[in-house]
C-alpha cells in the first residue's frame, strides 16, 4: 500500500511536469501562453465581428452569454486536448507510450497527470477573454456582482468532469489512427455545438435540445453563467441537473476508457504507429 | 580515384548557445577504398553515426575535407545522393498504413526508379532476404525483424555503389541478423569490386565476420586501422589456454617458464604469448594431472579493443 | 547517372501523392473526421447567427466560409508541418539522402493532399447547404470552380514553403505557426462579410490568400447587399501569382534551409 500511494504521488507529479515541460520548453511562458489562448480568443472575436455586424449592438445579453460561454471553452480545449495529445505523441513521435504503460504507475494517473498540465493554460484563457471583452465591448461584468464561491466551484467542476471526457477520448484514440484534427478535437467540436457554449439549445432541434440538457458541460458553463452576471440569475441555479449529469457522465467515460484500453491491448493497439 | 570515400581532417563540433559544446569528431581521416567491405568499430557515443551522416550528405563536418566517389560532400551531395544508399538498425520510417512491396515502390520512386525498374528489383531482393509472405503486410504490422529487412531492400534497391550500414543488425535476433550478415556477404560478391560498404557496429563478431579494413574509433578520434588480423597482432594480446582441473589447484602451481594467470581454485589460463607454435606447450599440459579440459584463446576484437584502448568495447552494466 | 526530367519528377510526385490518397483511403473513419467535424462547425456558427436574428444571406457565407476553412486547416497541419512529423518519423532523412528533390517530395504531398481536401471541402459545402437549404447563385458554377481551384493551388504552395521553415527553425516554429493559425479563422472573414468590417480591415486580411478565395466565392454564389472591394477575377488572379511566388519562394528557401539544417546538425535531430 505504501508504494502503491508513494507511485500515485509520484506518477501525478511527474506526469504534469512532463505535460507542462512538453508544452512550454519550445519557447517563453508568455508566447506559450498566448498560443494556447489563441484559440479561444478569435472565436470570441469572430463572435463580436459576427454581432456587430448582424445586429448592430443590439442584444447585448446575448453577446454576454456567447462570450461567457466561449471563455469557458479554454478550459474544454486545453484539458482535453492535453489527454488526447499524451497519448498521440507518446505513440507515435516519442514511442514512449509501451515504457509509460508497463511502469507501476497506472496509466490513469498519469493521464491525469499529464492533462492537469492544461488546466492553467485554461484558467489564463478564461481571464483573458473576459477581462478583454469586458473592457472592450463593455459587457457589464463587474466584480461587485460575481458569486466567487460559484465561480470556484465551477473551475473545480470542471476539472473533474473533463478529467472524465478526456479519459474517454483518450480511450477512443488508443484504438483508431492518429488524424490531423484527432478524436479530442473532434469530440470538442460536436460539444461546442450542443453544450450551449455559444448557441442556445431553444434554437437547436428538439433531439439535439435534449441531448444538449443531458450533457453535464451545459449545466457547467451555465453555472459560469451564474456566477459572473445578474442577467442569468432570473432564477436559481439547478444543482441537480449539474451533479446528476456529472455523475453519470463521468461513469460513462470512466467505462468507455476502461473498455478502449482493455480492446486497444487484446488487439495490440497500444503501440500501433499509423502517420501517413 | 580509387577510393570510395576520403576523408581529410575532418571535424565536427556541436555548439549551444554559441558556444562550443561537444567534439563529436576530432581530426578523423580515413580511406575507404572501392569495394572494400570496411568497418568503424567503436562504443556508443564514438562519433560513428556522426561519420556516417557526414558521408551520407546528412551533416556538414566542421572542418576538414570530406569526398563520397570523388564528390564533396559540401557542394556536391546532390551527385552523390545518386550513388549512395543508408541504412540504418532501429529505423521506423515508412507508413504505417502502406504495405511492404507500397513502401518500397515509394521509395524507388524516389530513387527515379521507373514502375518496371522498381518492380523488378523490389521481387527479386524482397525474395532473397525472405520477404515475400509479407509483401501485401501494412508496415504497422511487421515484426522488428521484417523491418529491417524491409529497410534493407530498401537500401539496396538501386543498386547504389557506396552503402553506408549504421548498425544495421541493432535489436535483431541472432537468426536475423545472421541473414542479414549473409545476404551482405553474397550482395558485395555479386558486385565483382563495384560496391562498397561501410558499416558501423558495436558487435565484434560482426566486423570479424563481414570487414576487410576495420577501423576502431572512440571519442571522436580514429585509433587504429587494419585488418581485424593486424589489430589483433597490433594488440599484443596473449594467446592462452584456458585449463580446467577436477580437484583443486597447489597455490604455488607452475609449469616450467610459462606465465599461468589463477582464473579459481580449478581453472588457470597459460598465457603462450602471440605466437600460435604452441604444441610443444599442450603437450605439457596434457601431461599434468587432473586435467579435465584445455581451451585454445585467441584474442578476439573485443580483447583487442579492451587493449588498444583500455575500455569494454560493450559497456557491462 | 539519371537526369532530373520530368519523367522523374512525375514519379516522385505521385510517389509521394500515394500514400496521402490511399492512406487515407484505408481508414474510411475519415469520413467522420474530415468532413462531419467541418459540418458540425458551420451548424454552430449558423445557429449562433440565427441566435442574433443575421439575415438568410448570411448563412450562406458561413456555408461557404466554414467548407473553406477546412482547407486552410489540412494547409497547416497537413502540409507546412508534414516535414516535422516525417523527421520524427525517420523518414526525412531518406528523402534528403534520395537523390530526388525535397521539393518535389512537397509537391507530391501539395497534390494528394489537395486532392483529398478538395474531396472533403466539396462534400462539407454540400452537405451543409443541403441541411439548412442555403441558396446559392449555380449558374456561376465555372467562375465557383476556377476561384475554388486557384484558392487551393496558392495555400497548398504557401503550406510548401511554411514546410520549410520549419527545417530552420524547429519545434518552436511549430507553435508560432499554431499561433497564426488560429487568427486567421478571424481574418479570413470565414463566417462573416470581410469588407462589412471596414476596407482598410479586409484590405489588410486580403494578404491571406483563403481571404480572398473565401470572398471571391460568396460574390459569384451569394446575391448579397454587403459591399466588396475586389473583384472576383482581381482576386483570383492575385491568388494565381501567391501560388507562382510561393512556389519560387519554397524551392530558394527549401535549398537554403537544408544548408542551415545540415550545417547546424537539426536534420536528424528528433524532438527538436
Amino acid at each position: 500500500m505504501a508504494i502503491k500511494n508513494r507511485n500515485f504521488k509520484k506518477g501525478i507529479y511527474s506526469s504534469f511536469l512532463i505535460g507542462w515541460r512538453i508544452e512550454t520548453n519550445w519557447g517563453k511562458p508568455l508566447s506559450v501562453l498566448l498560443v494556447r489562448t489563441a484559440r479561444p480568443i478569435s472565436s470570441a472575436l469572430i463572435l463580436s465581428f459576427m454581432y456587430s455586424i448582424t445586429s448592430q449592438g443590439t442584444q447585448k445579453e446575448n453577446l454576454l452569454w456567447v462570450l461567457i460561454g466561449i471563455s469557458t471553452w479554454g478550459f474544454v480545449q486545453n484539458q482535453v486536448e492535453f489527454m488526447y495529445w499524451a497519448i498521440v505523441s507518446e505513440r507515435e513521435w516519442l514511442r514512449n507510450i509501451k515504457n509509460v504503460i508497463i511502469s507501476p504507475t497506472p496509466f490513469i494517473v498519469y493521464l491525469t497527470g499529464r492533462s492537469s498540465a492544461g488546466l492553467p493554460f485554461g484558467l489564463f484563457s478564461f481571464a483573458v477573454i473576459l477581462t478583454t471583452s469586458n473592457l472592450l465591448l463593455d459587457l457589464g461584468i463587474k466584480l461587485s456582482n460575481i458569486y466567487f464561491h460559484y465561480l470556484f466551484l465551477a473551475i473545480v467542476l470542471s476539472f473533474i468532469i473533463l478529467f472524465f471526457l478526456g479519459l474517454l477520448t483518450a480511450g477512443i484514440t488508443l484504438s483508431t489512427p492518429k488524424y490531423p484534427i484527432g478524436v479530442g478535437e473532434a469530440l470538442v467540436g460536436v460539444l461546442y455545438l450542443i453544450s450551449g457554449s455559444i448557441v442556445r439549445p431553444e434554437i437547436l432541434p428538439e433531439v439535439l435540445q435534449k441531448i444538449s440538457l443531458s450533457l453535464p458541460l451545459s449545466h457547467l458553463i451555465n453555472l459560469y453563467r451564474y456566477a459572473l452576471s445578474p442577467s442569468f440569475r432570473t432564477y436559481a441555479y439547478n444543482w441537480i441537473d449539474l451533479l446528476s449529469t456529472g455523475l453519470i457522465f463521468s461513469i460513462i467515460g470512466y467505462l468507455i476508457y476502461s473498455f478502449s484500453f482493455y480492446r486497444a491491448r487484446a488487439n495490440g493497439k497500444i503501440d500501433q504507429q499509423t502517420m501517413y | 580515384m580509387n577510393n570510395a570515400v576520403h576523408a581529410e581532417s575532418v571535424t565536427r563540433k556541436y555548439f549551444k548557445k554559441g558556444k562550443p559544446d561537444k567534439i563529436a569528431l576530432d581530426n578523423v581521416s580515413l580511406e575507404i577504398p572501392k569495394g572494400s567491405f570496411y568497418g568503424l568499430l567503436g562504443p556508443n557515443g564514438a562519433g560513428k553515426s556522426t561519420l556516417i551522416r557526414i558521408f551520407s550528405t546528412l551533416l556538414l563536418p566542421s572542418d576538414g575535407r570530406v569526398s563520397v566517389l570523388g564528390y564533396d560532400v559540401k557542394t556536391q551531395a546532390n551527385d552523390i545522393r545518386w550513388k549512395i544508399s543508408l541504412v540504418a538498425g532501429g529505423e521506423m520510417s515508412g507508413y504505417g498504413l502502406l504495405t511492404v512491396y507500397e513502401q518500397l515502390w515509394m521509395f524507388a520512386m524516389f530513387n527515379g526508379l521507373s514502375n518496371k525498374e522498381a518492380k523488378e528489383s523490389i521481387n527479386s531482393l524482397i525474395d532473397v532476404v525472405g520477404l515475400n509472405d509479407s509483401k501485401d503486410t501494412k508496415l504497422s504490422e511487421l515484426s522488428t525483424g521484417m523491418r529491417q529487412k524491409m529497410n534493407l531492400v530498401r537500401g539496396l534497391m538501386s543498386n547504389p555503389e557506396v552503402l553506408f550500414l549504421d548498425e544495421p543488425t541493432l535489436g535483431l535476433d541472432v537468426e536475423i541478423a545472421r541473414d542479414v550478415r549473409s545476404y551482405l556477404k553474397i550482395w558485395m560478391q555479386e558486385g565483382q569490386g563495384n560496391r562498397t560498404v561501410l558499416l558501423t557496429t558495436h558487435y565484434m563478431q560482426e566486423a570479424e565476420d563481414l570487414c576487410d579494413t576495420i577501423s576502431i574509433i572512440d571519442e571522436g578520434k580514429i585509433l587504429h586501422t587494419g585488418t581485424s588480423e593486424y589489430l589483433k597482432d597490433k594488440s599484443n594480446f596473449d594467446i592462452k589456454y584456458i585449463v580446467k582441473f577436477s580437484k583443486d589447484i597447489d597455490p604455488n602451481f607452475s609449469i616450467n617458464n610459462l606465465r599461468i594467470k589463477t582464473i579459481d581454485s580449478k581453472t588457470v589460463e597459460v598465457l603462450i604469448g602471440n605466437s600460435i607454435e604452441n604444441s610443444s606447450i599442450f603437450k605439457q599440459i596434457k601431461e599434468l594431472e587432473n586435467v579435465i579440459s584445455i581451451a585454445l584463446h585467441k584474442p578476439n576484437l573485443e580483447d583487442t579493443f579492451l587493449a588498444l584502448t583500455g575500455k569494454q568495447l560493450i559497456e557491462k552494466i | 547517372m539519371k537526369k532530373y526530367n520530368y519523367k522523374f519528377l512525375l514519379r516522385t510526385v505521385y510517389g509521394r501523392a500515394y500514400p496521402r490518397i490511399f492512406g487515407t483511403i484505408r481508414q474510411p473513419s475519415w469520413i467522420f473526421f474530415e468532413i462531419l467535424l467541418p459540418v458540425l462547425s458551420i451548424i454552430a456558427f449558423i445557429y449562433v447567427l440565427r441566435g442574433f436574428n443575421a439575415k438568410p444571406e448570411f448563412e450562406s457565407f458561413a456555408v461557404i466560409g466554414g467548407s473553406m476553412m477546412a482547407i486552410w486547416f489540412n494547409v497547416v497541419f497537413g502540409m507546412a508541418l508534414q516535414l516535422r512529423w516525417e523527421k520524427e518519423g525517420g523518414n526525412l532523412e531518406i528523402y534528403i539522402t534520395s537523390p530526388t528533390k525535397l521539393s518535389w517530395i512537397l509537391l507530391g504531398m501539395m497534390f494528394g493532399g489537395g486532392l483529398a481536401t478538395s474531396l472533403y471541402s466539396i462534400s462539407v459545402f454540400t452537405i451543409s447547404s443541403y441541411l439548412f437549404g442555403t441558396t446559392f447563385l449555380w449558374s456561376n458554377w465555372y467562375k465557383a470552380i476556377i476561384i475554388f481551384i486557384s484558392c487551393v493551388v496558392s495555400l497548398y504552395a504557401v503550406g510548401m514553403s511554411l514546410s520549410s521553415l520549419f527545417l530552420r527553425f524547429g519545434r518552436s516554429f511549430e507553435y508560432y505557426l499554431e499561433l497564426a493559425n488560429e487568427p486567421i479563422h478571424f481574418l479570413s472573414g470565414s463566417y462573416y462579410p470581410i469588407f462589412s468590417v471596414n476596407i482598410i480591415f479586409g484590405l489588410f486580411c486580403s494578404i491571406i490568400p483563403i481571404t480572398l478565395g473565401i470572398d471571391g466565392l460568396r460574390q459569384v454564389l451569394v446575391l448579397s447587399e454587403y459591399p466588396t472591394f475586389i473583384d472576383w477575377k482581381l482576386e483570383t488572379l492575385i491568388m494565381i501569382l501567391y501560388a507562382v511566388l510561393a512556389l519560387r519562394f519554397a524551392k530558394f528557401t527549401l535549398a537554403w534551409m537544408e544548408e542551415s539544417a545540415r550545417e547546424k546538425g537539426t536534420l536528424t535531430l528528433k524532438w527538436q
